[in-house]
């Protein structure tokens, strides 16, 4: 168990450093801060114009730029911190980060407040961002999307993550040679989920897991050695905390909900579609930054981590987060692909036949469920309209 | 014990205790076949006692008693009615099959228009008629009364002891009515009993010559009052400090 | 001076429909109830913010059936076919079982005091927390529903019934004594009914409670079909707040079923000979 693991940290440590690297070699020349030093590299020339976005910021969005999160700070949000400035606040009250909105360096004149969600909301994101006017942009899922599009539709407007990290994971040394959810599901008393999720409703349907098997009581407990379950979680964390547990390790294997047809984009960055005319103009400007600090989060994660850990100490929650998991969930996020081009070279658009298919596959899921979502396609729910087609992950 | 047919019960040499507390001590009586007895004492005497104890409901603590074979009649102070059953069902309660019996019985207590009442929309007098015709529906030899018509109003008192009476006569029972008030022992019994108080011993006994049927004037008759002052002087000698 | 007048007329309003005035108070209490939901909903900030207008956090009582299609109310009548059997047949165990225990305590002191004082640890033990336990030794079935169920509800019954049994006067015990009556005799002609309005009496309490623990409990059944309590907890996830209204309301009126079903079975029962 621990040489695999070892080598897996080596191989993170490995990719961070050379991503910084490759990072620094794409910064623009204009920036000051030590870490982002000059270079001349010609590959990434879009960083040049995403800078220049950055410059008119100010004229365009009202500030603060405020983005809702689903759940408590983590690598997964990386792209986001890494725009906070070092001057930032958290109200730990509210559950609020504010600081500097910055891109590479330059303070780009309006601030940002990064919102953490989970308990410190009483509603759903997407329902938040139509009772709150200050939300500027909320992450909203794919599924999430359709599923709420009649009475609150949001519009996304940039994907952070191209393949979702939901999993379903189970103990690999009490399922030898399982290797897929169909499989897992024949073999263990229940698959412990939270509340009716959609994916879930699809993997029943896909007859992947009997219904009976299907349980809604997950609370974010690690149980897989105290009983005989699969349960969901993310590839960019239980697999880790399992093989972290004090308790004694314990050695995951997972299949990505993903991989067996659930195609949603998970963590859109979206708007209140009814406020899309007024925040036209700076979502122009700031999709394109919000985009290259994704990439430059994961080839050089270390301030934006360092950002996270220090926000979660000073939100004072029972949530935890570690350098150690960061840095696998950075590993994670770029092995599986889970922040990646796709299979366009722009980074962070919705591809059309894959979203088309999804819409196609969800919403009948959906409605039965009884949720009243009227026929709408890919183009409804999300749009590529503001992104900078020049910019792609190395 | 066997009983003389001419004897309804017998009690010899019988004596009780609660715990500590002697309750009877060297009670002797005998009711004859269609005689009615009637006992008076001061509250908590033990007369209850004594009627369960001739009922069978009570084992004395020593001494013997003799009751009929084929079981007897209890009317308790209250009614004692089955409140879930309408009136001709608690009529019937321990009637053994014969009809007829029950309905002349209810006919004759002025029921038998009230049999499909409910017993909580009796009045007092009607509930404890109720009673006693249940009892009677049993055809026992020998009928115990504990203070059945304590709790009446005079003038149904009065009513209900004429209709006892005249039942009496038509049915023959024999009958032991334990009571405190001397005035309805002396105008029902044939025979008056006088127990005196802890514990509780037999300490007098009053004939009642009056002629039956008896009526309403005899109440008010000097014989009437001469005796019912003789039974009340006896029964204050031994009332102790009660 | 002294004129005699005529006594007034009783006024009409009272006479003439004495069931609208005893409808009355309890109509213009539900009138307060509609006016105060309204006033939530529309003082609730940007509660109607949404695209097509309907509300996001509350919705006002003419919005209720709003988001009621096809599926959600089947979603919804499979709850509540759920959580109404569950309900019924756990009322029924609890019923059993509370009047089986009443007896066996009223036949013998040593098991009364045996039983007691863990009735009474029972009864005062939130029963529902204990549901996840009772879920992971039976398993989300429909027995640990009932179990859950009964759990709550009995207590009331068993209780009443011991009481009621023991209510019995002496006098009536006699006359069954005197009888030769056997202990089954006794108990079906004498105990029981004489404890019944008693155990009714427990009776109403427990509907209540058998209603409360097939839908609360249901919060912790998150296997199977979903009953009315983790519907409410899935609409909820997904703001759906009309569904969830509604399958609140189907709750409250289960409640109200019970407790009128049990009224009736009462009146028709207890009620012609019962006077307290």
């Amino acid at each position: 168990m621990a040489s695999p693991l070892t080598s897996r940290v080596t191989r993170v440590v490995l990719a961070t450093v050379l991503g910084g690297v490759l990072a620094a070699c794409g910064t623009d020349a204009t920036n000051t801060d030590d870490k982002n030093t000059p270079s001349t590299d010609v590959s990434t020339t879009n960083a040049t114009d995403s800078a220049a976005n950055a410059g008119q910021l100010a004229t365009v969005c009202d500030s603060p730029v405020v983005v809702q999160t689903d759940w408590y700070p983590q690598t997964e949000h990386g792209g986001i911190y890494e725009l906070l400035g070092d001057d930032y606040v958290v109200d730990a009250e509210r559950g609020a980060t504010t600081g500097s909105l910055v891109f590479r360096g330059a303070d780009t004149g309006v601030d940002l407040e990064v919102r953490a969600g989970g308990p410190f909301i009483e509603s759903p994101v997407v329902t938040e961002m139509f009772l709150d006017d200050t939300i500027t942009l909320g992450y909203v899922g794919s599924d999430v999307a359709l599923s709420r599009y009649a009475e609150a539709p949001t519009l996304a407007v940039f994907n952070a993550l191209t393949i979702n990290p939901q999993v379903v994971l189970w103990d690999e040394s009490k399922h030898p040679g399982v290797s897929t959810i169909s499989e897992i599901a024949a073999e263990v008393r229940a698959i412990s989920v939270f509340g009716d999720r959609p994916y879930m409703r699809y993997l029943v349907a896909q007859g992947v897991v009997p219904t009976d098997k299907v349980d809604t009581n997950y609370k974010g407990v690690l149980m897989l050695a105290t009983d005989d379950i699969a349960h969901q979680g993310f590839a960019t964390s239980e697999p880790f905390r399992y093989a972290n547990l004090e308790s004694g390790a314990v050695a995951t294997a997972y299949q990505l909900v993903h991989d067996v047809g659930w195609t949603s984009y998970p963590q859109n960055l979206a708007i209140n579609k009814l406020r899309l005319e007024p925040l036209r103009p700076c979502l122009a400007a700031l999709v394109p930054l919000m985009q290259q600090a994704q990439i430059d989060f994961i080839e050089s994660p270390d301030r934006t981590v360092a950002t996270i850990l220090d926000v979660v100490e000073r939100l004072d929650t029972t949530w935890s987060q570690s350098p150690e998991l960061a840095a696998y969930a950075v590993e994670t996020m770029e092995r599986l692909g889970i922040v990646d081009n796709g299979t366009t070279p722009i980074f962070g658009d919705f591809e059309s036949p894959r979203l088309d298919d999804f819409v196609a596959r969800a919403v009948p899921i959906l409605r039965e469920q009884g949720l009243p979502i009227p026929d709408i396609v890919a183009g409804d729910i999300a749009t590529n309209e503001f992104l900078d087609a020049d910019i792609t992950m190395p | 014990m066997a009983v003389d047919t001419r004897i309804a019960a017998q009690l010899r040499d019988v004596h009780h205790r609660f715990g500590e507390a002697g309750v009877l001590q060297d009670v002797a009586l005998t009711v004859r076949s269609g005689e009615i007895v009637a006992i008076v004492g001061p509250s908590g005497c033990g007369k209850t006692t004594l009627l369960r104890i001739v009922a069978g409901l009570l084992r004395p603590s020593g001494g013997e008693v003799a009751r009929p074979d084929s079981g007897v009649g209890f009317v308790f102070q209250e009614p004692a009615l089955l409140a879930w059953r309408r009136v001709d069902s608690n009529a019937r309660l321990l009637a053994r099959g014969e009809d007829a019996i029950v309905n002349h019985l209810l006919t004759v207590s002025g029921l038998l228009e009230h049999r499909h009442k409910w017993p909580h929309e009796l009045s007092g007098g009607m509930k404890m008629r109720l009673s006693l015709v249940r009892s009677l529906a049993a055809r026992p030899d020998l009928l115990l009364l504990d203070e059945p018509f304590g709790a009446l109003d005079q003038i149904t008192r009065h009513r209900l002891h004429d209709e006892f009476g005249a039942l009496h006569e038509s049915e023959g029972f024999s009958a032991l009515l334990v009571t405190h008030s001397i005035d309805e022992a002396v105008y029902l019994a044939d025979r008056v009993l006088v127990m005196s108080s802890a514990p509780g011993r037999i300490v007098g006994e009053f004939a009642v010559p009056f002629p039956r049927p008896r009526s309403d004037d005899l109440r008010y008759s000097s014989e009437f009052a001469a005796l019912v002052g003789n039974i009340a002087r006896s029964l204050y000698r031994y009332a102790g400090d009660a | 001076m002294n004129e005699i007048r005529p006594p007034a007329t009783p006024r009409n309003s009272t006479h003439r429909s004495p069931r609208l005035a005893r409808l009355a108070p309890p109509l213009a209490v539900l009138g307060l109830v509609i006016a105060g939901w309204y006033g939530l909903a529309y003082s609730l900030d940007n509660n109607f913010a949404s695209a097509d207008g309907s509300a996001l956090i509350i919705p006002p009582p003419h919005q209720l059936f709003v988001g009621l299609n096809a599926a959600t109310v089947s979603r919804i009548a499979s709850a509540t076919w759920v959580s109404l059997g569950t309900a019924a047949v756990g009322l029924l165990l609890a019923i059993l079982v509370g009047v089986l225990l009443g007896v066996a305590m009223s036949f013998s002191r040593s098991l009364e005091s045996a039983f007691w004082p863990w009735l009474i640890a029972v009864q005062v033990t939130p029963v529902i927390v204990l549901t996840p336990i009772i879920v992971r030794v039976v398993g989300a079935s429909f027995t640990a529903r009932l179990i859950v169920t009964v759990l709550i509800a009995f207590f009331p019954i068993a209780s009443n019934t011991l009481f009621g049994m023991r209510s019995v006067g002496r006098a009536l015990h006699d006359v069954f004594t005197l009888a030769g009556a056997s202990r089954w005799h006794r108990l079906i002609h004498l105990q029981l009914p004489a404890a019944s309005p008693a155990i009714f009496a427990g009776l109403r309490v427990s509907a209540g409670l058998a209603v409360i623990g097939a839908v609360v409990g249901d919060f912790f059944f998150t296997r199977g079909t979903p009953g009315l309590g983790r519907l409410i907890t899935f609409f909820f996830q997904d703001t759906r707040s009309g569904p969830m209204f509604v399958t609140a309301l189907i709750a409250a009126l289960i409640g109200l079923c019970f407790f009128v079903a049990v009224a009736a079975l009462r009146r028709l029962l207890v009620s012609p000979w019962h006077r307290p």
